[in-house]
């Protein structure tokens, strides 16, 4: 049991060295080809984004609208004001709900992706053949889409937020507990500047959390097509779980 | 020139390469033969710069391959090509966007002069009429030659051929062993070739290095191969006659 402990805990140290020197080799990279790189990025952002989109909206609008359902059902109080659910649902979507539910999306639909498309690559030579011609392959395949998470999954969150909480607004004044005044005014008494800025940040790790994980997944695949299989579930489980890890340590820092 | 001195490598406890010994001249086609699982791919791994050695030194040129930094790893490489077994062409590219991509990605050439250069290579190896079409649709000898051509587009002063002819129909196999050897003689570059055919040894290699249990058990021109004597190197001759 120890023993086993102790091994995974070796391994664990081992992966996390070795991503953050795959990382540290994605940055170093050079750019050798302005316009070839642009492209890259330009694909990956609307793979990541543009594409994401839909799913991201539908999800948001779902979450936003399942948490007033609830909150209304908890608040059925006489001395608790109406308002009280705008104030509750709309922080929780901007906190919480609207960064969390787009990375579990994208975990699903990019990480998974992004590790079988760089598996594949790893399994057919092409990473090695671009590491013959002198290219870094870490710089040319790993920096675009890492970056394309970094600036896409800020917009995403602040679409699925709001989307997320127009759908809370909607279902409350649907439901007649709670006029569409007094959910604004409860939104609008407890929103800070401060949680945009939050939900940002956060966004932010999730998005690089979402590209890198599984690039580092998807560039140490092995044992062809069953070992892309496993790279792609490897990826979107792996970033689920450090998503969950980061969401937690960025609370108890910034909170 | 490149000089392999004692190399050893070995994965977990399995020894795979036990004190390698190997100098391969400028201008030469050198092919490395051995059973399956002997290390060939291991070894050309090694003379690429993909794998380092546990013990020993691999020089290529002046340069010593385990002791650059990866900056100056990336610079020897340049004068690399290497045509892959499987070919190694992005599925997501054009034969020609692949083929130019080592262009794109190291010189500052424009487009016009890319163009050209790919032209010229692709229709050195036969296949101009495909520079349009997705790695999918073509056939194994075309990937192949593609690939040759992704591999020469830069002039590399050394190319290396990861059982060039495996999975091709003999006609096709023939084929790729003429470019190779029309390769090796009019660009004058060093080719170093892992195969297990014989047929391609014999027609177009200049010297050939056997490796045998983490050795090099034979090295020498490919006329005192044809005279072997040594009863392994014989027994793996046999073997292999069936497509001689």
């Amino acid at each position: 049991m120890l023993h086993t402990l102790r091994a995974n805990s070796v391994a664990l140290f081992r992966h996390i060295g070795a991503f953050l020197l795959l990382m540290a080799e994605a940055a170093r990279g050079p750019i050798y080809d302005v316009a070839t790189y642009r492209q890259n990025l330009a694909r990956q952002m609307r793979q990541i984004g543009v594409e994401s989109l839909p799913i991201v909206a539908v999800a948001a609008a779902f979450t936003g609208g399942v948490t007033t359902e609830q909150t209304i059902y908890q608040m059925r109080y006489p001395l608790i004001p109406e308002s009280t659910i705008g104030a509750i649902v709309v922080p929780s979507v901007i906190l919480e709900f609207g960064a969390l539910i787009t990375a579990f999306i994208l975990a699903g639909r990019v990480s998974a992706r992004i590790a079988a498309e760089l598996g594949s690559m790893r399994i057919g030579g092409q990473i090695e053949a671009l590491d013959v011609m002198g290219v870094s392959a870490a710089g040319y395949l790993v920096l675009p889409r890492v970056l394309a998470g970094l600036l896409t999954f800020p917009l995403l969150y602040v679409v699925a937020s709001t989307v997320g909480s127009a759908a809370g607004l909607g279902i409350a004044a649907a439901s007649g507990d709670v006029t569409t005044t007094q959910f604004l005014a409860g939104a609008r008494s407890f929103f800070t500047g401060f949680m945009a800025v939050y939900g940002l940040v956060k966004a932010t790790v999730f998005g690089f959390l979402i590209t890198a994980i599984p690039c580092y997944v998807g560039f140490n695949a092995d044992g062809g097509a069953r070992g892309v299989g496993r790279s792609a579930t490897r990826a979107a489980v792996g970033a689920c779980v450090f998503v969950l890890v980061a969401d937690y340590l960025l609370a108890l820092l910034m909170l | 020139m490149i000089e392999v001195e004692n190399v050893h490598k070995s994965f977990g406890d399995t020894e795979v390469l036990t004190g390698v010994d190997l100098e391969i001249e400028d201008c030469n086609l050198f092919a490395i033969i051995g059973h399956s699982g002997s290390g060939k791919s291991v070894l050309l791994r090694h003379l690429v710069g993909l794998l380092r050695p546990d013990r020993g030194t691999v020089r290529v040129g002046d340069a010593d391959l385990a002791g650059l930094s990866d900056d100056e790893l990336e610079a020897v490489r340049r004068r690399f090509g290497m045509l892959f077994q499987g070919g190694a062409l992005f599925d997501s590219m054009t034969v020609y966007d692949n083929v130019a991509l080592p262009l794109r990605l190291l010189t500052d050439q424009s487009d016009a002069e890319i163009e050209e250069r790919v032209m010229t290579e692709l229709e050195r190896v036969e296949i101009a009429g495909a520079a349009d079409q997705m790695p999918a649709s073509l056939s194994g000898g075309q990937v192949k030659r593609a690939s040759l051509a992704r591999a020469i587009i830069r002039e590399p002063k050394y190319l290396f051929y990861d059982e060039p002819s495996s999975g091709l129909d003999p006609r096709t196999s023939s084929v790729i062993d003429d470019l190779i050897q029309r390769l090796s003689q009019t660009l004058c570059r060093m080719g170093i070739m892992v195969t297990h055919d014989m047929h391609s040894v014999l027609s177009i290699a200049d010297k050939v290095g056997f490796l045998y249990e983490g050795t090099m058990r034979f090295v020498g021109p490919v006329e005192e191969l044809r005279r072997c004597d040594d009863p392994v190197l014989c027994e793996f001759m046999e073997a292999n006659a069936y497509q001689l």
